[in-house]
């Protein structure tokens, strides 16, 4: 049995642009500077909801903002792919989950909602030219996070951000 | 037992070729897309793209609802229009092939926001799983069977802080065609 050359290519592309979504959110959690910039090509425009601004300087100013936070989990989820030859619009769903210090004590603050992105494949390589941001919910409460409680004290490789993080100190 | 089993059995079997692992590699990634389609279908509310997932003579079991897919259309929406907004966010799908027919099982948490009873909202969320059986008919994967499991649940008030009115600039999801995904596909909006 053989197979229509140009398939298997469809999933190599949805293979290569869920890499790209996924190297996002580790240059986003682990306030990876470098790993972040990649995912945008030179002149990537991204809207968040304050206009349309140059991804790669929004990059630079978003990492100061997340560092100041105790931690975040952005989790894609529902990848849809609407290829069509270098271009493809892309719908991922994001979960992202932000740890900050208040007056009043650690906060937690969800937010739901969806990268609408225009991927372009240039030379071989997929990347982000066009990202707009959609809200959908948002969930603000009090933290309730308990890591020295006798469950939790045990589980004691925590996350970090570069170049602390387990991922990048092998430990 | 199948190539790919989900319950392994000491059994012999012998190693797919490069080609059937790109095949069922295709197959999985046509029953994932349902799965991820008809999430969107119902966190945009769509009628149309509902349906589109499912074979004409499909069935759907959710619990409170057992019948045909077609039916279960009208119904889900009705439900759905009693909330504000929801997001069904998949996780780990797993799919077991065998020729046309596929068995999924896909991990959901789903968040709502709805009415409560004294005037506030709340947010409510429901997890589960997803027992899909996909049928491939004339080249094309849908659903034929969708059996909703429920595994825990969350409720709690709103602690929504976003003044959508007054924040002109930002992007909001809605339901329907006025929702900012519908003009950024093409062929995926079902227009």
């Amino acid at each position: 049995m053989s197979i229509n050359t140009q398939v298997p290519d469809s999933t190599g592309d949805h293979l290569a642009i869920q890499q790209v979504l996924y190297r996002y959110s580790r240059g986003i959690d682990r306030c990876d500077q470098k790993t972040l910039k990649s995912v945008w090509w030179p002149s990537a425009k991204a809207d968040y909801g304050n206009g349309e601004v140059d991804a790669l300087a929004w990059s630079d100013e978003v990492l100061s903002a997340l560092s100041s936070m105790l931690r975040t989990q952005h989790m894609l989820s529902n990848i849809l792919i609407e290829l069509s030859g270098d271009v493809a619009a892309v719908e991922t769903y994001c979960r992202a989950y932000h740890e900050i210090d208040s007056d009043d004590g650690p906060l937690e603050l969800e937010v739901g909602g969806r990268y609408l992105d225009r991927f372009e494949r240039r030379n071989g390589e997929w990347r982000i030219a066009h990202r707009r941001y959609v809200l959908d919910w948002n969930r603000n409460t009090p933290s309730t996070a308990q890591w020295d409680s006798e469950f939790y004290s045990t589980l004691a490789r925590r996350g970090k951000r570069k170049p602390d993080d387990p991922f990048y100190t092998g430990a | 037992m199948t190539r790919t089993d989900l319950n392994p059995s000491d059994s012999n079997t012998e190693l797919p070729t490069r080609d059937q692992r790109i095949s069922d590699l295709l197959d999985k990634q046509d029953c994932a897309e349902l799965v991820h389609r008809f999430a969107r279908a119902i966190d945009r509310c769509d009628e149309d793209l509902i349906g589109e997932v499912f074979h004409a003579d499909a069935t759907d079991d959710h619990g409170s609802y057992k019948g045909t897919a077609r039916e279960f259309v009208p119904w889900v929406i009705e439900v759905l229009e009693d909330m504000h907004r929801t997001q069904h966010i998949i996780g780990n799908i797993l799919i077991e092939l065998e020729g046309d027919t596929a068995q999924g099982e896909s991990y959901f948490i789903a968040h709502h926001t709805l009415p409560g009873e004294n005037g506030e909202d709340n947010f409510m969320i429901a997890a589960g799983r997803y027992l899909d059986r996909f049928e491939r008919r004339n080249g094309t994967w849908r659903i034929a069977h969708r059996g909703a499991v429920y595994d825990w649940s969350s409720i709690g008030p709103s602690t929504d802080i976003w003044d959508r009115a007054s924040m002109a600039d930002y992007s909001f999801g809605v339901r329907g065609k006025a929702d900012p995904s519908y003009s950024h596909f093409g062929g995926l909006s079902g227009s």
